[in-house]
């Protein structure tokens, strides 16, 4: 067995989507990952944990879109991992990896979530430790959008909407045809209930500004 | 920034930029990851354990179906066994779903087919014996799991 080093965390600035402007030096995380496959399948093992850092905050995302708590989060992102080892010779283009993996990790999230009958969705006081009760000096800013408005706001909408806007933040490529399966929508109205979800934050949002 | 004022893709990246600060993934998460590959790269099949057996139309000549459910972690298969005058006949079905190379080992005798999609296959003419059915997901790999032996 190849004992594989621990990543190094600063290594590697990695953009979580699509979005270009927001960090300009940062590297989508599907191209860092599609690189860092290619040097492990040319046999660099350390490769790997690259491939590790910058997939899993994207991973992570995605399978908490599905609302498992941070435990059975933790195992699914690991079973995705496993699966990859078990099942990389099936990517035949390296630069699909990122989005083998995520197709991967939502698999096993809805799967999970399917077995566990009884599965209790996250409670909100289970998620907010993370958020700050005060606003800060710069969240007090005018017209600024808020963190905390943010998660208000999304918290208000349906479990298909935070699910769906979840996935497609975080998967610049999402395959509509599986979401579709797994929301219970039809292929051709994901992009529709994308946007009217996207109207409805928009809603929210005007609303807490004019309270 | 005012929320009508922002576009579609804004907007998705304001939610992303949230999502990152309030629910960051665990600090260990990289860790727990390579660990995981760690052991799968040892090549040890997942020991698939019997987890329940139910016969049907079973008659005095032990001749009818019974449906055996192996299970650990994420994995689950079914496997739905009748007796044929030409052996026995093994409809299976494996979640995860995977295409993959399916193996039945019946004392000593090997045989092999593919599972679809949907992660079935099928065996016929199976002799009777202590068998074990494994799943391999990709040419050259080791087994991603392996039932424990069942009596045929």
């Amino acid at each position: 067995m190849t004992v594989l080093p621990q990543p190094d965390l600063q290594a590697t600035v990695v953009s979580m989507g699509v979005g270009e402007s927001r960090e300009a030096s940062a590297r989508p995380a599907h191209a860092v990952a599609a690189d860092a496959f290619r040097s492990w399948l040319d046999g660099d093992r350390v490769a790997m944990t690259r491939l590790v850092h910058a997939m899993n905050p994207v991973l992570w995302h995605v399978v908490r879109a599905y609302r498992l708590d941070e435990a059975t989060a933790k195992d699914v992102v690991q079973e995705t991992w496993v699966r990859f080892v078990r099942g990389y010779s099936s990517i035949d283009d390296p630069s699909a990896v990122a989005a083998w993996l995520m197709v991967t990790a939502r698999r096993e999230a809805w799967r999970t979530v399917k077995r566990q009958a009884d599965a209790t969705p996250v409670e909100p006081v289970a998620l907010e430790p993370h958020l700050e009760v005060a606003p800060s000096a710069e969240d007090t800013a005018v017209d600024r959008i808020t963190d905390a408005d943010l998660w208000r706001c999304v918290g208000t909408l349906s479990d298909r909407c935070q699910r769906l806007l979840r996935i497609v933040a975080f998967d610049d490529k999402p395959d509509y045809r599986r979401i579709a399966e797994e929301t219970g929508m039809r292929v051709g109205s994901i992009g529709p209930t994308r946007s009217r979800c996207l109207d409805r934050l928009r809603a929210a949002l005007v609303a807490e500004g004019q309270r | 920034m005012r929320p009508e004022t922002l576009d579609d893709n804004e907007l998705l990246d304001a939610l992303r930029d949230m999502w990152m600060r309030l629910d960051p993934p665990p600090e260990d998460l990289d860790v727990l990851a390579i660990q995981a590959i760690e052991r799968a790269e040892l090549d040890d099949p997942i020991v698939l354990e019997l987890m329940s057996e139910d016969f049907a139309f079973e008659n005095v000549r032990g001749e009818g179906e019974r449906t055996l459910r192996f299970e650990a972690g994420t994995y689950e298969v079914l496997l739905r066994i009748a007796r044929e005058p030409e052996g026995h006949r093994i409809d299976g079905w494996s979640t995860p779903a995977v295409h993959g190379v399916v193996r039945i080992e019946c004392d000593g005798h090997e045989r092999v087919t593919d599972s679809d999609a949907l992660g079935r296959f099928a065996f016929v003419g199976i002799g009777s014996g202590t068998a074990t059915v494994s799943l391999t997901e990709s040419p050259g790999a080791a087994p991603a799991w392996t039932t424990a032996p069942f009596t045929l």
